[in-house]
């Protein structure tokens, strides 16, 4: 099903030139797929080892270092299962390397099923510190457990709880990872089927939603603690909107998010600047929105 | 299902490792356990101070305790098998691919659990039963290709 004609005006509206080479890649499928080394139980020189021995072609994804461009999808063989690396999408890397975790910290990964970012989180954390990894739905968090396990993941609290209702209960955290429920616009090439869901009221109501959990996270961050708000999304309603609320609500401050290797282009409001979209034809990957959110010490 | 719980009988999981894998081993982190119907599964917690909050899981399950034997998980068996000096048995990498895809493998008979080591790699514990090699795999960790 192609996209919508409101989906189409509405995308118009906000991306102006870009607008044409959005629409070329959203509807193309996957070019490539990717994996992350999983350093908690493996290393690059290992995993290339396997690859090579499993007839698969890599290359290096510039932005991440632990990342791996692959040639194909099929990719369930042992040492998939022993955790030696993880599927993942390259562009989802992005928010654990914006948020940049570090050994023995505290750190939130408030939306955490299906537990790519949280495993990824562990691994630069070195398995030190605490890592609570929260999600709401007992499903997704079975999901969750298994990436936990399968990665070797010795840090890590599984709790399930509604974000929302996470705040108030007098926990700080050095970082917190909110990697929002979205209209998942940026996985249309994967699956093509969301053009069919998407609509105006649907992205209002994850705006608002979205915007709980953002001030919710925030209020949770330690003095000068530092929060990543993401989304594999493209609406302002469901970025750059969320992001202005936490900025003026609660006064926090945006820094800026720099990786070597990655295009991007800033956010489209002025206010919420310093964020960084991702857009398909950026990297020939999905969308992503990350804003880098740092809480007055 | 209940939190896990932290667990007082480390002493006692040293010796039962000792005696089927002939290592002394000390685990860095705090043991949880959840009791089961038949055993108590066992997990290890290498984090700080975990949150009040009602846990769905903590750390690594790294294996049950039932009647005074270890069945290791995948991660467990890797741990163990660091140091254990007995009952590894090796297997190829065609053997090992095949017990990962089918979850057992002919073999000759042997008693109690092994760790099941192909390359440099332990990939699993495994028992034994009608002929088969039979690895403590879950369901959801078998291969598909």
């Amino acid at each position: 099903m192609p996209p919508s004609k409101s989906f189409k005006t509405y995308h118009q509206g906000i991306l102006g030139r870009d607008y044409r080479g959005f629409m070329d890649y959203i509807q193309r499928p996957p070019a490539r797929y990717s994996v992350r080394v999983n350093t908690l139980k493996s290393s690059l020189t290992e995993v290339e080892r396997i690859l090579r021995k499993r007839r698969v072609d890599y290359g290096s994804i510039p932005w991440c270092s632990d990342g791996l461009w692959v040639s194909q999808l099929g990719l369930d063989f042992l040492e998939h299962q022993l955790g030696f690396f993880y599927i993942q999408s390259a562009d989802s890397m992005i928010p654990v390397l914006a948020l940049d975790p570090q050994p023995g910290e505290r750190v939130l990964d408030m939306c955490a099923a299906p537990g790519g970012k949280s495993t990824h989180i562990a691994q630069l954390m070195r398995n030190t510190g605490t890592l609570v990894a929260n999600d709401n739905n007992v499903r997704r968090i079975r999901a969750l457990v298994y990436s936990i396990q399968k990665s070797g993941v010795r840090n890590a609290v599984i709790t399930q709880n509604d974000g929302v209702r996470l705040s108030g209960r007098g926990m700080e955290f050095d970082r917190i990872l909110v990697d929002a429920p979205c209209s998942d616009v940026g996985t249309a090439r994967k699956n093509p089927q969301i053009f069919d869901k998407w609509d105006m009221e649907w992205v209002r109501a994850l705006s608002a939603l979205q915007k709980k959990m953002a001030s919710a996270a925030y209020g949770m961050l330690k003095p000068g603690g530092v929060m990543v708000y993401s989304t594999c999304t493209t609406t302002l309603e469901e970025n750059e909107h969320v992001v202005e609320h936490v900025l003026s609500e609660e006064g926090a401050e945006l820094a800026e998010v720099k990786l070597d290797g990655l295009n991007h282009s800033k956010g489209l409001t002025d206010k919420a600047g310093k964020s960084m979209r991702i857009m398909p034809q950026h990297n020939d990957t999905g969308c992503f929105y990350i804003a880098k959110v740092v809480k007055n010490g | 299902m209940d939190d896990p719980v932290e667990y007082d009988g480390a002493g006692e999981l040293y010796r039962v490792i000792e005696a089927q894998f002939g290592c002394a081993i000390t685990l860095e982190g705090r043991l949880y356990s959840r009791l089961q119907k038949k055993s108590t599964r066992l997990f290890l917690y290498a984090g700080g101070e975990p949150p009040c909050l009602r846990q769905s899981w903590i750390g690594l399950h790294i294996g049950d305790l039932s009647e005074g034997t270890i069945h290791p998980s995948i991660e467990g068996a890797q741990i163990i098998g660091e140091k254990a000096t007995k009952n590894v048995m090796r297997v190829s990498h065609e053997q090992a691919d095949a017990l990962f895809k089918e979850g057992s493998i002919e073999h000759k008979p042997f008693d109690g659990i092994v760790l099941v080591k192909s390359g440099q790699n332990i990939i699993c514990a495994a028992k034994h039963s009608n002929g088969r090699l039979v690895g403590l795999i879950p369901a959801s960790r078998k291969t598909t290709l």
